[in-house]
């Protein structure tokens, strides 16, 4: 089985076209961008708030343009004048606003204004205002970017989902020696706030006949006990519903041991 | 080459494609906290026997050992109107999980209606309701029916609560004892004598629709089995003539009767049909064999025999073909009685005290549920989740009935106005 010249070259050309490729993702890749130490202020910020969603929000990329309702405490159902911004506002183009007052301490205020540094801290610096971020090079308002719903932003936002209501599971009763067997298939709807649109809705449930029959409907009083106490959950607002999905459904399963 | 590029394709078509697979779901994984569930039960509105009923449905909770009821005393009251629709969150700060609410209102008819409801007070939201119909003087049935609503709402199991017990009620000195049969709701109240003491009787038990009773009665100094109508008061000897016969019981279809029967010296297991007939011979090994118990289905007999030398249990098929041991653990066993479900069977342990136990229906798994010093004659719920039995005390020899829960823990006993023995467990009352 020969090659005729066209074979040769084209393979040729193929195998030097992917050499080239790979030697510049290399080369792209080991040029990252160094950043530099963010000021001391944003740091503070970070350590007073960012506790809840730290690990969730590392998964989004790139940040929104304001951080805010993702680390606050989620907005009640019925949103209360408060300080912090609804969940919602990044979606809402902000106005144009002055640029916060640089701050007294002279060291803040070297870092050139005309070409920002990248920010690498999450909190923006009118966090405590609530109001969208410095503009950027040009006038116009910050555009945040769009969020997307990765297999790993997914893994990220289950693992926080089911972190947060662990300790309403855990203090669920015993039902019976056989229970751990049944396994329910869970789905929920949840609301920017984090809380139930309606209630935890069971979409299957496996195991043994006789054992569903019996253990189903007390497996399902529990996942309800579960979300009644332990909601409503605290997640990053950019990920509620991106155009690859979002925590506003929510499928796990649910069992006992 | 063109091997080489394809691989090389084909690598980085499979490293996208594994990017795409969806992950499998997240998993919650909840306790299993060996806790009581605190459920309120308020007094029911709308009658004064509202207070009544509420205070027999927590002694009825209470008896489960999986509930710690709150009330009626001490809880606020409410309306006919909130009993569906109660404020879930003055009940939360109450400390409760689980609220029981209702109301007795009067029907045309004469009786009464007593409506039964259960709310996840956690979750806020109800998850069962019922009404009962009752005449005023039967109001105890429709709080049993109530708490059978809420345990097995709440356990998953099937109710017990609304049964009735028959048993040997015992009085008078240990060398000059009377016995008689006495019948008593399952929370010990509406106790009554069905004999008069006259012959010495033991090992009442129920039909499987709990409308007759079988027994043995010592008349003339020889035990014979009685066939006893409940609601009548009529009985007859099942087997008519001089014959000795003893450890009755009757089989799942009600149709016929399991007993033993002792002649020329050697004692078997017989069956015959209610209505009489000839007895149909199902062992004939020597030695005694007793205590036979049919499985739910009616397809196997369990009995004891002391063939081996030592009393053992043995499992037959109905017609007394294939008989095999199924005790192995050391020391004797006595009075099987096989459970409502079918997987087990429970027994009396005679290996220095008398203890109950239970094992699996084809052997092994035995597990002892009691620790007293001489507890015999097992009878199961008809939810198979609890064991009654009765207790003799060292030295004095006064029996008492006791019933314990057959997934662990501690036996409690049972309210009854004079000793007992020999308890039979009713089905469901309709």
């Amino acid at each position: 089985m020969r090659m005729d010249r066209a074979e040769l070259a084209g393979t040729g050309a193929a195998l030097a076209f992917h050499a080239a490729l790979i030697a510049a993702l290399t080369l792209s890749l080991a040029h990252v961008q160094s950043t530099p130490e963010p000021p001391s202020m944003e740091v503070e910020f970070v350590e007073d708030v960012g506790l809840e969603a730290a690990a969730p929000t590392r998964i989004a990329t790139p940040p929104p343009a304001s951080q805010a309702p993702e680390i606050g405490e989620a907005p009640p159902d019925e949103p209360a004048p408060a300080p912090l911004p609804p969940a919602t506002q990044p979606r809402v183009a902000p106005t144009p606003r002055p640029t916060p007052k640089p701050q007294a301490k002279p060291v803040q205020a070297k870092p050139a204004p005309a070409k920002p540094t990248p920010r690498v801290s999450r909190i923006g610096d009118d966090f405590l205002k609530g109001i969208a971020d410095s503009p950027s090079k040009s006038d116009a308002p910050a555009k945040p970017a769009a969020a997307t719903f990765s297999a790993t932003a997914r893994q990220s936002v289950g693992q926080a989902i089911l972190r947060q209501v662990q300790p309403c599971a855990d203090r669920q009763p015993f039902i019976g020696e056989d229970a751990n067997k049944v396994r329910l298939t869970i789905n929920l709807k949840l609301a920017r706030s984090g809380r139930l649109v309606r209630p935890p809705t069971v979409i299957r449930t496996s195991g043994d006949p006789d054992l569903r029959a019996k253990y189903g409907d007390l497996l399902e009083d529990q996942v309800r006990r579960i979300f009644a106490q332990c909601t409503p959950l605290r997640l990053p607002a950019e990920l509620y519903d991106t155009p690859t999905g979002g925590w506003n459904d929510f499928t796990f399963t649910y069992r006992v041991n | 080459m063109r091997m080489i590029l394809s691989l090389l394709l084909a690598g980085i078509a499979s490293t996208a494609i594994a990017q795409d697979v969806s992950e499998p779901a997240p998993e919650l994984v909840g306790g299993s906290v060996r806790t009581n569930v605190a459920i309120a039960v308020p007094v029911m509105p709308g009658d004064a026997l509202g207070r009544q009923v509420s205070e027999v449905i927590v002694s009825d909770l209470r008896s489960t050992g999986l509930f710690t009821p709150l009330g009626p005393g001490g809880l606020p009251g409410y309306s006919v109107e909130e009993a569906g629709n109660p404020a879930y969150p003055s009940w939360r700060n109450a400390g409760v999980s689980a609220l029981v609410s209702g109301y007795i209102e009067p029907r045309a008819d004469g009786r009464m209606t007593v409506a039964c409801y259960l709310h996840d007070v956690t979750a806020g939201r109800e998850l069962t309701h019922q009404g009962f119909a009752v005449t005023s003087a039967n109001w105890r049935q429709a709080a049993h029916k109530c708490a059978d609503l809420v345990y097995s709402r709440l356990s998953g199991q099937q109710p017990f609560l609304d049964t009735r017990v028959v048993y040997v009620a015992e009085t008078g000195p240990k060398n000059n004892r009377q016995k008689r049969i006495a019948l008593m709701d399952s929370d010990g109240s509406n106790n009554r004598y069905l004999t008069v003491g006259r012959n010495t009787v033991v090992t009442p038990r129920f039909s499987p629709r709990g409308d007759k009773l079988v027994y043995v009665s010592y008349i003339g100094r020889k035990p014979r089995v009685l066939l006893y109508d409940v609601a009548s008061g009529q009985e007859r000897l099942l087997i008519p003539g001089n014959h000795i016969t003893f450890a009755p019981r009757f089989s799942p279809s009600g149709r016929d009767v399991v007993f033993s029967m002792a002649e020329n010296g050697n004692t078997d297991i017989y069956m015959v049909s209610v209505n009489g007939g000839q007895p149909r011979r199902l062992t004939s090994a020597p030695g005694a064999d007793t205590s036979p118990s049919f499985s739910p289905d009616g397809r196997q007999i369990v009995f004891e025999s002391d063939r081996s030398g030592t009393q053992q249990l043995y499992v037959m098929s109905s017609d007394g073909g294939g008989q095999r041991r199924i005790s192995f653990g050391g020391g004797r066993y006595a009075s099987p009685v096989w459970s409502p479900t079918g997987n087990m069977i429970a027994f009396t342990k005679i290996a220095g005290p008398f203890r109950i136990g239970v094992m699996n229906a084809g052997g092994g798994g035995e597990r002892i549920l009691t620790d007293g010093w001489q507890d015999e004659g097992p009878s199961w719920a008809p939810n198979g989740q609890f064991v009654m039995f009765h207790r003799t005390a060292q030295g004095a020899g006064a029996t008492r009935l006791y019933a314990v829960p057959v997934g662990g823990g501690s036996a409690r006993i049972m309210p009854t106005p004079v000793g007992g023995s020999d308890p039979s467990w009713s089905p469901i009352n309709n």
